[in-house]
C-alpha cells in the first residue's frame, strides 16, 4: 500500500517536472541571474578588492627629546618604517602653522608630535587609507615603547636579539575572502531561490484555475498525496535549476563555490524547502492576487537585508540588527562560511532554520487544505 | 441492475438549497440525461456523485455501495468529464491522458496502450505528441473526454461537454458518447441543450430548482404535454417576418425565429397550418420546408415550469 502511495506521489511529482520544460523560459530563468551576477560582480569589484596600491607615505614629525631612550627608540622606529615605505621627516625649524599648511596641501600625509606623554597625530582628511597605516604604525611604536619603559623601570633588560621582541604585531590572514563575482554568485543564487516562493504560491492555485483540481480530486488519490507530490515535484525542479545555476556560475563566470559541495548543496536545498513552504502557506493564507503581492514584498525586503545587493555583515545600527535576523542572510552567511572559512558552524543552524520553518509553513498549508472542499 | 441510485439528495450553501431532496436511479448500459437550465443543480449533483462535494443530506449508492463509506471504490468506477476544460496546456495530448490514467494505478505497457486507445477513441491519435496549447477548442473538448476514459470507468459522467464548441466537434463528441455506451459504459449526461438529450439519451430526468420535476423516456416525457404541437418551417426572407401577425392566428402560443428556421408552438387541437402559411406568404417569405411534430423537451419544460430551458 505504501509503495502504491509512493508511486502515485512520484507520478504527480513527475507531472510537475513535465509541465515546466519550455526551453525559452529555462534560458531566461538561467540567463537573468547569471547576467545580474556578471553585472554586479564586474561593476562592484572595487568594493571587494583586497589589495590597494599606495605610494610612498611622507609624514612630518616633531620629537620632544631627540636624545635619551625615547629618541633612540624613535630613531630605530623611523628606520624600520622607512624600509616599509613610510618616511618620517623631522619638521626641523619649520613653523607649526607652516607644517600644518604642508599637510593640508597634501605634501605630507600628516604631522606627528612625539613626547614622553604621548603622540599627537594630525592627518590630511583626504588620505584616509594612508592615515590608517600611519596611525597603526604609531600605535605599534607607542605600545612597544611603553612596554620597554615598564620593563626598564622594573629592572628587566631589553632582549638582545630582534627575534625576541616583547611586542609583536600580527594580522589576520585575509587571503580567503570572496571577490565580487564570488559574492554575487552566492547572493544571486539564494535570491533566485527566494523568488521561487512566487511560483510556489501558485502551486495549488494553478490547478484550481485550470480546473484540473476537479480531475485530481475525482481520482482515487488522497489530498495528502496530491499535496506531497506537487511539493516533491516542485522541489526537484528548483533543485535541478539551482545545481545548473551553481555550475554555470562556477564554470562560465569563474565564481568560487569552494571545495565542499556536500555542504553547499544541502544548505541550498534546505533553502528551497523553506521557500516552497513559505510560498505554499502564503498561497493558502492570502487570496490569489494578494499572495503574490505579499511574497514580492517579503522577497524585496529579504533581498535588501539578506545581502543580495551588497554585503551586510559589517552593517551596524538598526540595519545591522534586522540583517542579523534575515533568513536569507543566515543562508548567505552559512554558504560564505562553508566556502571561505575553515569551519562551517553556521551551516547546520541555517539548515535547521530552513527545514524547521519549511515544516511549520507546510503544516499550516496542509491544515488550510484539509479545511477546504477542494485543493 | 442499478449503477447509480440517489435518494433524497440535498445540498445547501448557506440558505440556498442547490439540490433539494433529489432522487433518481441510473440503470446499467443506459445513457441517462440530466436536463435542466443553468442553476438547476445538475453540476452540484454531479460533484456529489464524484465525491468532490460533501452532501448535506441523502444517500448516493454506486453499484450498491454507499459512496460516503467507499469513496475510493466510487472514484475508481467513475470517469468524470468536467464542464470546464481540465487539462494541462503545457503538456502533450498523450502526456495528459497518461497522467490522469496513472492516477488510477495504471503503469507501464498497460498505461501506454490505454492512453493510446483513449486518444484514438476521440480521434486525436495523430495529435498525440502535440502540445495542448496548440489545439482548437473542439480538440481540447475531445481530449477532455479522453482523459476521463483511459482507465475504462464503468460510469462516465459528462457535465455539459458540448458547451461553446463548433457543430463538427459537437457531432464528434456525441458520436464518441454513443460509442462509449456501445462499448459497455453507462453514461450520465447533463446538458441544457434539449436536442442533445432527445437524440442521445435513453432516459431523461428534467431538473429545476434542485429537484427532478419529470423523469422517463422521451416519449414518456413528451406525453406529459398532450395539448401542444410544434410547426417547424424553413424560410427565406425571415427579415420580412410578421411575428405579430403569426401570434394573432388562433391557437398559436409562441413564435421563435432562428436564422431561416421558424418554430411555432400551437395548440394541438386547432388546425391553423394553412393560416400560418398564408401569413408567411403574405409578408413575402419563401417557404422551403414545413414539418409538424409533437411537443419537444423544451415544450415539456415550458409546460412544467413556465420558463424556457435556456432562460438565465
Amino acid at each position: 500500500m505504501r509503495v502504491v502511495r509512493l508511486m502515485r506521489i512520484l507520478h504527480i511529482a513527475m507531472k510537475e517536472l513535465k509541465e515546466f520544460r519550455d526551453p525559452a523560459m529555462l534560458v531566461f530563468m538561467l540567463a537573468t541571474p547569471l547576467a545580474i551576477m556578471l553585472i554586479l560582480g564586474s561593476a562592484l569589484s572595487r568594493g571587494f578588492d583586497r589589495e590597494a596600491e599606495i605610494g610612498e607615505i611622507r609624514v612630518l614629525f616633531r620629537l620632544e627629546q631627540a636624545d635619551g631612550t625615547l629618541g633612540q627608540a624613535w630613531a630605530d622606529f623611523v628606520r624600520e618604517a622607512d624600509a616599509s615605505g613610510v618616511r618620517f621627516e623631522a619638521a626641523g625649524g619649520r613653523e607649526t602653522g607652516m607644517e600644518m599648511e604642508m599637510v593640508r596641501r597634501a605634501e605630507f600625509t600628516g604631522m606627528a608630535e612625539i613626547s614622553e606623554s604621548g603622540i599627537v597625530y594630525t592627518g590630511n582628511d583626504r588620505a584616509a587609507v594612508e592615515n590608517a597605516i600611519v596611525q597603526g604604525l604609531l600605535q605599534t611604536f607607542a605600545d612597544r615603547y611603553r612596554v620597554s619603559s615598564v620593563l626598564a623601570s622594573a629592572g628587566v633588560s631589553a632582549p638582545e636579539d630582534e627575534e625576541r621582541e616583547y611586542v609583536r604585531t600580527a594580522i589576520a590572514d585575509g587571503s580567503r575572502r570572496p571577490g565580487s563575482m564570488d559574492y554575487y554568485a552566492v547572493a544571486m543564487t539564494t535570491m533566485i531561490i527566494l523568488y521561487g516562493a512566487l511560483t510556489a504560491a501558485q502551486l495549488m492555485e494553478r490547478e484550481r484555475k485550470r480546473k484540473t483540481d476537479l480531475r485530481l480530486l475525482a481520482a482515487p488519490v488522497s489530498k495528502a498525496e496530491i499535496f506531497i507530490g506537487k511539493i516533491v515535484g516542485s522541489f526537484l525542479l528548483h533543485a535541478a535549476f539551482t545545481v545548473l545555476l551553481v555550475l554555470l556560475s562556477r564554470y562560465a563566470l569563474g565564481a568560487d563555490w569552494g571545495s565542499r559541495p556536500l555542504i553547499v548543496f544541502p544548505v541550498l536545498f534546505s533553502q528551497i524547502l523553506f521557500v516552497l513552504g513559505l510560498g505554499v502557506a502564503a498561497g493558502y493564507l492570502f487570496r490569489s492576487g494578494a499572495a503574490g503581492v505579499v511574497i514580492m514584498a517579503i522577497v524585496q525586503i529579504e533581498a535588501l537585508f539578506g545581502g543580495a545587493y551588497f554585503p551586510v555583515d559589517e552593517m551596524t545600527g538598526w540595519f545591522g540588527a534586522i540583517a542579523a535576523w534575515s533568513p536569507l542572510g543566515l543562508t548567505n552567511r552559512a554558504l560564505l562560511e562553508v566556502i571561505y572559512a575553515d569551519g562551517w558552524p553556521t551551516a547546520p543552524r541555517a539548515m535547521a532554520f530552513n527545514i524547521g520553518a519549511a515544516a511549520l509553513c507546510l503544516a499550516s498549508a496542509a491544515a488550510f487544505m484539509r479545511k477546504r472542499e477542494g485543493l | 441492475m442499478h449503477v447509480l441510485e440517489i435518494r433524497h439528495l440535498t445540498k445547501t450553501f448557506g440558505d440556498v438549497r442547490a439540490v433539494d431532496g433529489l432522487s433518481l436511479s441510473v440503470r446499467e448500459g443506459e445513457i441517462f440525461g440530466l436536463l435542466g437550465p443553468n442553476g438547476a443543480g445538475k453540476s452540484t449533483t454531479i460533484m456529489m456523485i464524484a465525491s468532490l462535494l460533501p452532501m448535506t443530506d441523502g444517500e448516493i449508492r454506486l453499484f450498491g455501495r454507499n459512496i460516503a463509506d467507499h469513496p475510493k471504490f466510487a472514484r475508481r468506477q467513475i470517469g468524470l468529464v468536467p464542464q470546464d476544460l481540465a487539462i494541462y496546456e503545457e503538456m502533450t495530448a498523450y502526456e495528459n491522458v497518461a497522467f490522469f490514467a496513472g492516477l488510477y494505478g495504471l503503469r507501464g505497457r498497460e498505461l501506454r496502450s490505454r492512453a493510446e486507445e483513449a486518444l484514438a477513441f476521440v480521434g486525436l491519435e495523430d495529435k498525440r505528441n502535440r502540445y495542448v496549447k496548440t489545439f482548437s477548442g473542439g480538440m481540447k473538448r475531445r481530449l477532455n473526454i479522453a482523459c476521463a476514459i483511459a482507465h475504462r470507468p464503468k460510469l462516465i459522467i459528462l457535465d455539459e461537454p458540448t458547451v461553446g464548441i463548433d457543430p463538427h466537434s459537437r457531432r464528434s463528441i456525441l458520436s464518441a458518447v454513443r460509442r462509449l455506451n456501445e462499448a459497455g459504459s453507462t453514461v450520465l449526461y447533463t446538458s441544457h441543450y434539449m436536442e442533445e438529450a432527445e437524440s442521445l439519451c435513453t432516459r431523461i430526468a428534467v431538473m429545476d430548482h434542485g429537484k427532478v420535476i419529470a423523469e422517463g423516456t422521451l416519449p414518456q416525457l413528451t406525453s406529459i404535454v398532450t395539448d401542444r404541437r410544434e410547426i417547424a418551417i424553413s424560410i427565406r426572407g425571415a427579415d420580412r417576418l410578421n411575428e405579430s401577425g403569426l401570434l394573432a392566428i388562433p391557437g398559436v402560443r409562441s413564435v421563435k425565429c432562428d436564422d431561416d428556421r421558424l418554430l411555432i408552438e400551437s395548440d394541438a387541437e386547432v388546425n391553423n397550418l394553412d393560416a400560418v402559411i398564408r401569413t408567411l406568404v403574405a409578408c413575402g417569405a419563401e417557404i422551403t420546408d414545413v414539418e409538424t411534430r409533437g411537443p419537444s423537451l423544451e415544450t415539456v419544460f415550458l409546460a412544467l415550469t413556465g420558463r424556457s430551458l435556456r432562460d438565465d
